[in-house]
């Protein structure tokens, strides 16, 4: 019997994306920001930025507000030295209208020590807006 | 388990990307579209799918109609496998209103024999649609 061989570096990486994706999202896991997004980390989400967890736990909170029952699920996943991407699909449902709503996003990330220091983001906003209007 | 790739293979890869939009969007050659996307290639553009060269044309010439000057330039990119994703700043002009706008995307390819066979894309369409109703 081989022993196992340890996961490489980009395959940790891409790990790292997708236990976020499920437990932020999927699982409500508000905790996991706090584990994965570094003090210093900046995500820029189109034109808005948002620097450290609790600048993200602000966005985390007011989409939390407004949706509930997120299913996100992993589309296509690559990673290369300290970078990963993955694009997604999130269903999600709007507590004011009732409505459940579609959209894709993708998002890359720099990670340095098991926690993001960078991330880029771009998601269907206005798809979002024009299914719950 | 994929066994290692040359180096050559993602950095030729993230050329046919970086080709793609210097050529296709900065440039407008328009050509470019039947040369690199595939005949079966999808391309997943948020909700909506573009199949093969012309589907992608039906886009690229909606965007072409709206706007000009495009400026696109890459943020960051990487490559695995037989995929490649490229995160850029376009900068173009809103023709109606000559309003400069500045939006960013994102798009994964898969490459084979030089040509995208599928594709993900998301861009900053609220972003875009609030610079217009300044």
């Amino acid at each position: 019997m081989s022993t196992p061989q340890p996961q490489t570096t980009t395959e940790q990486n891409k790990q790292l994306v997708l236990r976020w994706f499920d437990e932020v999202w999927n699982q409500g896991r508000r905790q996991t920001i706090h584990d994965l997004f570094a003090p210093n980390a900046i995500l820029h989400d189109g034109q808005t930025h948002f620097k450290g967890p609790d600048e993200f736990c602000r966005f985390y909170d007011s989409l939390r507000a407004d949706f509930s029952d997120f299913r996100v699920t992993a589309g296509p996943c690559l990673a290369e030295d300290d970078l990963v991407c993955l694009h997604w699909t999130a269903e999600l449902h709007h507590n004011a209208s009732g409505k459940n709503v579609k959209i894709t996003g993708t998002t890359v990330a720099r990670v340095a020590n098991g926690q993001f220091i960078k991330a880029w983001q771009n998601y269907d906003e206005k798809a979002l807006a024009a299914q719950i209007s | 388990m994929h066994a290692p790739q040359a180096q050559s293979t993602l950095e030729q890869n993230k050329q046919i990307l970086a080709r793609w939009f210097e050529e296709v969007w900065n440039q407008g050659h328009r050509e470019v579209i039947h040369k690199v996307f595939s005949a079966d290639a999808v391309f997943r553009d948020g909700k909506n799918i573009y199949r093969g060269p012309d589907g992608f044309c039906e886009f690229h010439d909606t965007m072409r109609k709206q706007f000009s000057n495009f400026s696109i330039k890459p943020i960051v990119g990487l490559a695995e496998h037989d995929l490649v994703c490229s995160h850029v700043s376009v900068e173009c002009e809103h023709i109606e209103s000559k309003t400069k706008v500045q939006f960013t995307a994102i798009a994964i390819v898969r490459v084979a024999n030089g040509q995208f066979t599928e594709a993900w894309q998301n861009w900053d369409q609220a972003g875009l649609a609030a610079q217009l109703a300044k």
